[in-house]
């Protein structure tokens, strides 16, 4: 229910935003989970919203996915889960196309305690090259910073890894959008708790007030 | 006899140029004359020349009759004064006329130009048609004084008289004149007579000309759309094809992929890696395409800062016509053309 709230409520400030440089999209997503070792792993697909905003040396994006996790085959994982991750990435443009990047993740499982809850602040640099009219790449890694996990512990080494195309109008009227993320999570209780997620996302933006 | 010879030779040479005065004397004794003069009989020639000249003549009858009289009394050895008073006559009835040096005895040519030189006459007052701008033109008028005098031009019409020029000359005399008022404005529209006067000691003369001045505008130059001899250089170009696209594909894809390998935890196994190949196939495949794709155009910057200054300058060559053209439209255009005589 809450993705749903928040799908609606992206869309909601999409419109008076339009005159901003906003583009919103869906995306199809495919994950690959996985914790404290090789037996527990997990594959998943699912839906994902996103919307974007450009303002003058500042940009940012959230998005909002919803992934069905199943074991994955040879892992004895048993169950599967459903987790709703949200993502936000604010911008700020320094020069050749390197932004400074900091933001939000929160990642919600159910049911409970199937994983682990997780939210971090992330922070970094991402690396944004036009390839042509209407196509670009982009590259970016951040440390997630103040990781929390409903099992508790911490995670002093945590990153995440991030590429991503798209292609489409020189307008900026359409694109296909593709990203790939993938996280590293050293995660500590008494022993060494490792999370490891790989996630992709494929789908279609329109922009508006351009 | 010698001299006798020469007479005859000069004389026959001569008979065309008298026969060319027209379409011949309608005088009969005039004619009886010309016969003589023909026949040689020079004496006889000027007895029947004399004659005639004490009939009624017309004026054509009496210029060929003076003609006449001065070519023969020209001929005679004591008749050089005689022929000279013979060809002042000539002149008084017609003060354009002349004779052909080349069909002309010398003796008579000697005569007539000291007629010339004894007497004070205005020749061959002409005015050359021409256009021009008031202030950058003149109208060239031409003409000979015989005798030195002071000589007076003026533009007479009904309403204004204008003094061109008034100085002593001798000989032939060339003036321009910028047909304009005292005030410098230009001359009105209309017909004028150009009048030249010679004045010396008691001999005046005064001969005239008809001319038509009419005025109108300048033109003007019309405005330019572009500068002439320079074209306007396309504002973008298409760039060479790079296979930078590609490039730059490949690395982001390969730092992505190397990203992944070096953080994969090897506690949690080998991963599948199923949506790192994904989107890096798609980078790829893009590089690719957008490295055979045809670039697009982009802005030249040379050529753009080009037409800037090709803009810039055609501004300021508008601008100077445009003022050019306000001075152009205070100027007046006279064309000034000679009236023949008679209309």
């Amino acid at each position: 229910m809450k993705p749903a709230l928040v799908g609606l409520a992206l869309a909601a400030v999409a419109g008076p935003l339009a005159a901003q440089k906003v583009n919103v999209g869906v995306q199809g997503v495919f994950a690959d989970y996985r914790e404290l070792g090789p037996a527990l792993s997990y594959n998943g697909g699912g839906l994902a919203g996103m919307a974007e905003l450009n303002w003058h040396k500042f940009s940012g994006d959230f998005q909002v996915a919803k992934i069905n996790f199943n074991p994955s085959s040879g892992s004895a994982a048993t169950d599967k889960f459903t987790s709703t991750q949200f993502d936000a990435h604010l911008r700020w443009f320094l020069a050749s196309g390197i932004s400074l990047e900091t933001g939000y993740t929160k990642r919600s499982i159910s049911p409970d305690f199937t994983t682990q809850n997780f939210t971090a602040i992330r922070a970094g640099v991402r690396a944004n090259y036009g390839l042509g009219p209407g196509a670009n790449l982009l590259l970016r890694g951040n440390y997630l910073a103040a990781a929390k996990f409903s099992g508790g512990g911490t995670a002093p080494f945590a990153l995440e890894l991030g590429l991503g195309i798209s292609v489409g109008a020189g307008s900026g009227r359409w694109r296909i959008t593709g990203d790939y993320e993938f996280q590293r999570i050293d995660r500590k209780t008494s022993v060494k708790v490792p999370i490891q997620q790989a996630l992709a996302r494929v789908g279609a933006a329109i922009g508006l007030g351009r | 006899m010698r001299n006798a010879g020469l007479i005859v030779l000069s004389v026959l040479a001569f008979a065309p140029a008298l026969a060319a005065q027209g379409t011949g004397p309608q005088n009969a004794t005039l004619k009886r004359a010309l016969d003589a003069y023909n026949n040689l009989n020079l004496p006889q020639s000027i007895t029947l020349t004399q004659q005639a000249l004490g009939q009624r003549l017309s004026a054509d009858d009496q210029e060929r009759a003076y003609v006449l009289l001065g070519s023969a009394y020209s001929n005679q050895p004591d008749g050089f004064d005689k022929a000279i008073n013979a060809f002042k006559q000539v002149l008084l009835i017609r003060p354009e006329r002349t004779l052909d040096p080349n069909r002309t005895p010398t003796k008579t040519m000697v005569a007539f130009n000291m007629a010339l030189s004894t007497m004070l006459l205005v020749r061959g007052l002409s005015v050359d048609s021409s256009a021009f701008v008031v202030g950058q033109g003149a109208v060239p008028i031409h003409f000979t004084v015989t005798s030195p005098a002071r000589v007076r031009v003026r533009a007479v019409s009904a309403k204004t008289s204008v003094t061109i020029d008034s100085s002593v000359q001798n000989g032939t005399v060339s003036l321009r004149w910028p047909a304009t008022l005292p005030s410098g404005d230009p001359l009105p529209a209309g017909d004028y007579t150009l009048v030249v006067d010679a004045a010396a000691d008691q001999n005046t003369f005064s001969a005239a000309q008809r001319v038509r001045v009419a005025a109108g505008n300048v033109d003007t130059l019309p405005h330019l759309t572009e500068m002439p001899g320079y074209a306007k250089l396309p504002a973008t170009e298409i760039p060479q094809r790079s296979w930078r696209p590609m490039g730059v594909a490949f690395l982001y894809a390969g730092i992505a992929g190397a990203g992944t390998l070096a953080l994969e935890n090897s506690q949690l196994g080998s991963a599948n890696r199923r949506e790192l190949s994904l989107v890096a196939v798609g980078v790829l495949a893009t590089g690719v395409v957008m490295m055979l794709k045809k670039p697009a155009p982009v802005p030249a910057q040379g050529n753009i800062l080009y037409n800037r200054l090709l803009d810039e300058q055609l501004i300021r060559r508008n601008a100077d016509i445009a003022q050019g053209n306000v001075a152009l439209r205070r100027q007046v255009r006279l064309t000034v053309t000679p009236i023949p005589a008679g209309k």
